[in-house]
């Protein structure tokens, strides 16, 4: 094998008689020779990830062990970082566009696969995979470049505010909390840029330790309570009487919860947002439920999605990143979690999140 | 007892400038260097009580800083400022004795309010 070689990684059956053997050559462009291996099962599949330097995986997504979507969401949960190329039959192709949705790199027909197609289609993820990765790092960069001047700035407002530098008046007072409410609010939205694109690079790893989660949920939500008593709606915690722990990374979940709250509070002008928390076996489950707007079923496949506004359209004068959401669903998974919302215009939000008690070893 | 004399060594003057009106306000004496070379010439002339170091500068790596004061200053309280976390650097810092790690942007906590209290706890050893 040259040097030169680039390894892609069938799973599943496409095209039979028309691709090589596994572990054969499957065509060349611009210098670069590209080996196709190929395995029935999800799971193999997964074994073979883990011991080889796969470049790009084609991955049907009905296979024997593992049909649908989730084919795909498994996988990317395992592999963040790697390019995934979805094959699908005919009537699937709504399943493949979900696919996309959720980080698949391209998606291919059953029908037309051919060595000829596979290799365009590996060179495109790869050069794709290289823009999204120089995003991904430019993301990072400028968001650590942005921090330190703004601690600078966060700083010198509050020296002023706290009386250092001189009595400030009522009036610039005012203004001054104004002025740093918004640096926090900007803070906010570079720690978000920055955790998505550490969550891209699968550079996000968890710290994680025995957390009591009741302790936990009530330090998380300590921030949304002063803006729930502002806009009269109650805040309530509905927690097991016996302490529930479990191993998580304190920071991460925090934010997860945290996540949930700011848009259950933003949405919900009467009524209240209820967190609850029930242990099943080896998982347990959280839930913040609110008596708000709610989301029409239309809306609910964006609601985990990056940058969705939903507030433009539904609240007057409460803006977001619409960030939150969408970090908490992957902080969730990569507790090897996952998120379930129910929700009805008019009629609140539910969402809830699973996740293990004990860290998969 | 006299002030405490707390030495910050950063390469952002502008930080530096912030965080001494902070420090002088709660009345301790206040050193800055912008750089690892500055810092132990300032050191040799103004023995510091406390030593707040950036862990990332250009000239010398506060890391490399921390070596050299270890060397002669087994026991000096030295804090390291971090703008973000990171496992690696934390890791080697404690490794040298780092007295603490102090997040320079602590969005929504206290801000440099932090430094001052960790300075605190500098100032009640001194004064047993």
């Amino acid at each position: 094998m040259s040097l030169e070689a680039v390894k892609l990684l069938l799973i599943g059956e496409a095209a039979p008689g028309k691709l090589p053997e596994s572990g054969r050559e499957v065509g060349q462009t611009h210098g670069v020779t590209f080996v196709l291996e190929k395995v029935p099962t999800l799971s193999e599949g997964i074994v073979r990830l883990l011991q080889e330097d796969v470049q790009v995986v084609f991955l049907h997504l009905f296979l024997p062990d593992s049909q649908g979507l989730k084919t795909f969401t498994h996988l990317h949960s395992r592999c963040p970082t790697l390019s995934v190329v979805v094959i699908v039959d005919g009537p699937h192709r709504q399943t493949a566009e979900e696919a996309l949705v959720a980080g698949a790199q391209d998606y291919l027909m059953e029908e037309q696969v051919d060595p000829d197609l596979l290799v365009r289609t590996a060179r495109y993820a790869l050069e794709r995979k290289q823009v999204d990765q120089l995003k991904d790092e430019f993301v990072s960069t400028i968001s650590h470049e942005l921090r330190t001047p703004l601690s600078i700035i966060k700083e010198g407002t509050s020296l002023i505010l706290d009386g250092l530098i001189g009595p400030v008046s009522d009036e610039q007072g005012k203004i001054l909390r104004i002025s740093r409410e918004n640096i926090d609010r900007l803070a906010h939205i570079i720690d978000n840029m920055l955790d998505i694109a550490n969550l891209d690079m699968g550079r996000m790893v968890l710290k994680k330790q025995p957390v009591n989660l009741a302790e936990l949920i009530r330090g998380a939500a300590a921030p949304f309570e002063a803006k729930a008593r502002e806009k009269g709606i109650e805040l309530r915690m509905n927690l097991p009487v016996t302490p529930v722990e479990v191993e998580a990374d304190p920071l991460r979940l925090t934010q997860i919860f945290a996540g949930l709250l700011e848009n259950a509070v933003k949405f919900t002008s009467e009524g209240g947002v209820e967190i609850s928390v029930s242990a099943n076996g080896d998982c347990v489950t959280c839930q913040v439920s609110d008596t708000g707007v709610g989301i029409p079923a239309e809306d609910l496949p964006k609601l985990f999605r990056r940058f969705q506004q939903f507030g433009r359209k539904y609240g007057p004068g409460e803006q977001g990143t619409g960030l939150g959401l969408a970090i908490a669903k992957q902080l969730v998974e990569l507790h090897g979690g996952s998120v379930q919302v129910q929700s009805r215009a008019g009629q609140g939000t539910q969402i809830a999140f699973v996740i293990p008690r004990k860290a998969a070893a | 007892m006299s002030a405490l004399r707390v030495l910050v060594v950063d390469d952002e003057p502008d930080f530096l400038q912030m965080i001494r009106v902070r420090l002088e306000s709660e009345h301790y004496e206040v050193v800055t260097a912008a750089g690892g070379r500055e810092a132990f010439e300032l050191m040799k002339k103004f023995p510091p009580d406390a030593v707040l170091l950036d862990i990332m500068m250009p000239d010398m790596d506060g890391l490399e800083v921390l070596r050299k004061i270890r060397r002669s200053h087994k026991d000096l309280p030295v804090f390291m400022l971090t703008a973000f976390s990171d496992g690696k650097r934390f890791a080697a810092a404690r490794k040298l004795n780092a007295s603490g790690f102090v997040t320079k942007t602590d969005w929504m906590g206290e801000g440099m309010k932090n430094v001052t209290s960790a300075l605190r706890l500098c100032a009640r050893f001194k004064s047993r």
